[in-house]
């Protein structure tokens, strides 16, 4: 699944490790949701979209 | 999490989660060392007669009632990442498990092979956990 977590917090100038503490996961969790190594959850991709104040399509994309 | 870490940084709370999470595998990792050699010197006195095997019987109920909330609050403490690394290297663990114990048996029941060595079986399987999670941890997912 593509996501663009990496361009949304680069926008923000947040490092993994900021957006881990901020979403209470561990950095290797943000650098594999990046990298499309993992699909995360459905609460934390809830949590994520509730950070970044943003609908969970617009983060994340099944490509269908 | 309490009040003030709200005023802490992403970075911040997960420096202070991440230490607090590696004193408290440290803590546990101790407790396991001292309850591993009690249990130690107890079988050792029991055999001696020194201690009566109901005292033995007693400390490995109480390891066993640490071990299982420990497994319980390890779990809880992890994220979904980490969960999934355990889950995988324990389903790879238990899938060596069954082949090498599967195949050692079946091979010393037609007699080419010895009876299974247990302790050579769990190793194997720990080895392989340990080796499966390593992976993961690494990036191999």
């Amino acid at each position: 699944m593509n996501n663009r977590l990496k361009v949304l917090r680069a926008e923000r100038d947040w490092s993994q490790a900021e957006l881990a503490g901020r979403l209470d996961v561990s950095r290797q969790a943000v650098n594999a949701i990046e990298t499309g190594k993992h699909d995360p959850s459905l609460p934390l991709a809830f949590r994520i979209a509730r950070l970044f104040d943003m609908p969970i399509e617009e983060i994340f994309d099944d490509g269908q | 999490m309490t009040d003030n870490d709200t005023n802490l940084s992403g970075e911040a709370r997960l420096k202070a989660k991440r230490s607090a999470f590696f004193r408290y595998f440290a803590l546990t990792l101790i407790a396991g060392f001292i309850a591993g050699m009690f249990s130690g010197v107890a079988a050792a006195m029991v055999e001696d007669g020194a201690l009566p095997i109901g005292v033995l019987i007693a400390l490995w109920g109480v390891s066993m009632v640490g071990f299982v909330w420990f497994c319980r609050d390890y779990f809880r403490r992890i994220d979904e990442l980490d969960l999934l690394d355990n889950l995988w290297s324990s389903t790879i663990g238990l899938y060596t498990y069954l082949a090498v114990f599967g195949t050692w048996y079946l091979f010393s029941s037609v007699g080419l092979a010895t009876e299974p060595d247990q302790i050579v079986v769990m190793l194997t399987t720990l080895a392989v956990t340990l080796a499966a999670y390593i992976a993961r941890k690494i990036g191999w997912r």
